[in-house]
């Protein structure tokens, strides 16, 4: 089925420049969305290996945190943990030139011939063509990018895609393939139908790999083509499908990450989202998973921007000196030093 | 800019610690054998040495591991502590009751940073080599001690030795052992590569980065990340490597060269002479550097390296040289070395083979030293480095970078 999806997606032409420059550019998933855990020893571990190049290493942690039941006391999922770290030392620890994408084609392209059986070493390098398709593209405002960098920007999104479908047959065995796929197709303008498709298909793989509901959210947010009717239909499907292992906690996982990705103070003036909802959400996450000072400054800042004073309080109290600025937006010290004050705190 | 930091500077940390420099003038009437400062020397060293054989708290080595390499290397530093006053009275002797106790204590660090460099390079039992490769290939991380100081030796090998299979590491760990317990005894180890491993991996680099059209068969396999931000984007040149990064570096050049068909044992022998700690780099100072910058005329004989002057490095160093049209050298490289070194005897003094390398280039890539007109440009060319004899009254140190008293002849040999 998937690879059916795949084919027909390929055959598709990919947006023109001009309908890409109406979305703004999303951050692969190196840069760190609001949802992310802090650093932990997975991430680092992960970045660690990818950076110096031991595969076996990567392959090792992979195989092991892609097993069922490798969540964080906080629920956040380890197998995601391990991909930031990758994704993150792929991409270099700096702005990184031609040459040095050039090398990680060929390195991960090497890697795959190696170990034709292994999922990792081709999505490895889809990747690594998605990252090189990114270096062209960058994050800015698509004003901002050099009218040529569109065609290379495409060329490697295709490259990507192309080999995934090629290789499908391995690759597909691990859910990290559909991520790749889906962050590909979304830049490429593939309707929804076909990237939902993706994500359930990942899902089939690996029902923990909860990345991939990430992954969609992006693809039905305004800023690439959605619109808050859409985003609110796709969360409630997603609470839906979570509801037996989460409750209702990705109501307010997912929301806080649309907060994050686009709608930031005005999530509740511009989206469906539902506070009273989104509270039981919190709720019900820390009665499954209550040790997560990360999601308590989320529901904090989440109660600001509802304007829930008596919640925001009791949050405030709870978190006491554990404040956790990244979890306040992208202005972390400052919104948090704005929803103290409104409270009354300050 | 690489930070280098040295092991042991004696002339700095001898200096500070012992007061050596002015008790240089005060020692030199001492009867060679009873030298007050001695002792003092000896336990400075021990513990300049020692912080060789201290594993990092934060390297993650585990705890069976680290216990058993921790006996290893006490056993060695007690070993070390008592050869340590006969190593001194071995040099006092050779250089006589007039021994200028501050060249002494310079051959005894000399002989010790050897030690440090053999104990390198030696290669173990067949099993003891095939487990080595194996743990070097299996995983880059044998090359991450987290730290650019020049004294991860026993770091480095413990981390290869964690990642043999376990069944190997006791075997290993006697053969460290083992190689310990040979310091300071005659014994031989093997030749350098042909091609300076450096330079192997210098020239493998030159095809990066690979333009988009050429064909992925035909250049040097991929870098991983680290090197190629390193190379690639940053443009450091291999010198400005960090050691961890340049150890990287030869763990690719292994892989490559063995999927060239290169031979196990020469694999690992470049490996280990492209990872190598050279003495200079134990015992780098700033100051020997730019007095030799400044020190250099162009018309004139080339200054004798302080750092070699220090630690009494002489001998004759041959250069191949390639000439443009015009006769001018363009390329140069050390083809032979003979060097000698004060208080390293009966092995080869592997740790400053190199000592005398940058200064014989710059000469003879100076346009000054090329050939006479309608003369041939006869592409072997030898320098003949020569010591004056020490003076008893002067610490050698500033015998040798005073450009009067060194005498140094870069012999124009033709032939």
């Amino acid at each position: 089925m998937i690879v059916r999806v795949l084919q027909s997606c390929l055959a598709r032409r990919a947006l023109p420049p001009l309908a890409l420059a109406l979305a703004l550019a999303l951050a692969l998933t190196g840069a760190a969305p609001a949802n992310a855990a802090p650093e932990s020893p997975i991430t680092e571990a992960a970045g660690e290996a990818m950076w110096w190049g031991d595969f076996a290493a990567l392959e090792r942690q992979n195989a092991e945190l892609k097993r069922p039941g490798h969540l964080d006391e906080d629920g956040a999922s380890q197998i995601e943990l391990f991909r930031t770290g990758v994704n993150r030392s792929l991409k270099g620890h700096r702005t990184e030139g031609e040459a040095y994408f050039r090398e990680m084609d060929a390195l991960t392209l090497g890697w795959a011939q190696d170990h034709p059986q292994s999922a990792l070493a081709h999505i490895l390098h889809a990747e690594a063509l998605l990252l090189h398709a990114w270096s062209y593209r960058g994050g800015g405002f698509a004003k901002d990018v050099p009218p040529a960098a569109w065609k290379d920007f495409n060329d490697y999104l295709r490259q990507a895609v192309a080999y995934l479908g090629a290789h499908a047959d391995v690759a597909l065995t691990d859910s990290h393939a559909h991520q790749v796929l889906l962050q590909a197709g979304r830049a490429l303008g593939w309707d929804r139908q076909q990237l939902d498709a993706i994500r359930r298909d990942g899902l089939k793989r690996n029902p923990e790999d909860v990345g991939l509901y990430f992954e969609m959210l992006s693809s039905v947010l305004p800023k690439w083509g959605g619109n808050p009717r859409a985003l609110d239909d796709y969360i409630k499907s997603v609470v839906e499908e979570t509801r037996p292992q989460y409750g209702t906690a990705f109501y307010a996982r997912l929301y806080a990450s649309a907060a994050e990705s686009e709608f930031g103070h005005a999530l509740f003036e511009n989206s469906y989202a539902d506070w009273p909802a989104m509270k039981q959400a919190y709720e019900d996450m820390f009665a499954r998973y209550p040790n997560s000072p990360k999601r308590r400054n989320s529901y904090a800042y989440m109660a600001c921007l509802a304007k829930d004073k008596d919640t925001l309080l009791r949050l405030l109290g709870e978190i006491g000196k554990d404040a956790m600025a990244a979890q306040w937006g992208p202005n972390g010290e400052r919104s948090l030093e704005g929803c103290r004050r409104w409270a009354g705190q300050l | 800019m690489k930070k280098r930091r040295s092991w042991v500077r004696p002339g700095l940390a001898l200096a500070v610690l012992l007061g050596l420099a002015s008790a240089v003038q005060a020692a030199s009437a001492v009867p060679a054998a009873d030298h007050p400062e001695d002792p003092g020397f000896a336990r400075a060293t021990e513990k300049n040495l020692a912080a060789v054989f201290v594993l990092p708290k934060d390297l993650a080595i585990d705890p069976e591991l680290r216990s058993a390499a921790d006996k290893i290397s006490a056993a060695h530093l007690a070993r070390v502590r008592e050869q340590l006053p006969g190593w001194i009275k071995e040099e006092r002797a050779i250089q006589g009751d007039n021994s200028n106790t501050n060249r002494v204590y310079y051959a005894v660090v000399a002989r010790l940073f050897n030690e440090l460099a053999l104990w390198q390079v030696e290669p173990g039992e067949a099993a003891y080599e095939q487990a080595t490769l194996a743990a070097i290939l299996s995983s880059p991380s044998v090359c991450r001690t987290g730290s650019n100081r020049p004294n991860q030796d026993f770091a480095r090998k413990v981390l290869r030795i964690q990642a043999m299979a376990p069944a190997q590491r006791q075997a290993a760990l006697a053969t460290e052992a083992a190689q310990l317990a040979c310091w300071g005894t005659p014994r031989t180890v093997p030749a350098w590569p042909a091609l300076h491993p450096r330079d192997v991996v210098k020239a493998a680099l030159v095809g990066k980065p690979a333009k988009p059209e050429k064909a992925a068969g035909a250049r040097a396999p991929a870098l991983p990340p680290l090197l190629a931000s390193r190379l690639l984007s940053d443009g450091a040149p291999y010198e400005k490597l960090a050691r961890d990064e340049t150890c990287l570096l030869q763990h690719w050049w292994l892989r490559t060269s063995l999927a060239q068909g290169k031979s196990r044992e020469e694999v690992l022998n470049a490996f280990r002479y492209g990872t190598l700690v050279m003495a200079s780099d134990r015992f780098y100072q700033e100051s020997d550097g730019e007095a030799d910058a400044a020190a250099d005329n162009p018309s004139g004989r080339p200054p004798y390296p302080k750092f070699a002057a220090r630690f009494d490095v002489t001998g004759k160093t041959t250069v191949s040289r390639r000439f443009d049209a015009q006769g001018q050298a363009i390329e140069a490289g050390i083809v032979k070395r003979e060097i000698e070194v004060g208080g390293i005897r009966g092995v080869r003094p592997l740790a400053f083979e190199d000592a005398l390398d940058a200064a014989t280039l710059r000469y003879a890539l100076h346009p000054d030293t090329r050939p006479q007109a309608g003369k041939a440009t006869e592409p072997l060319f030898t320098m003949v480095w020569a010591l004056d004899p020490p003076d008893a009254e002067k610490p050698a140190a500033a015998t040798a970078a005073t450009p009067v008293k060194t005498s140094q002849t870069p012999k124009g040999k033709q032939r």
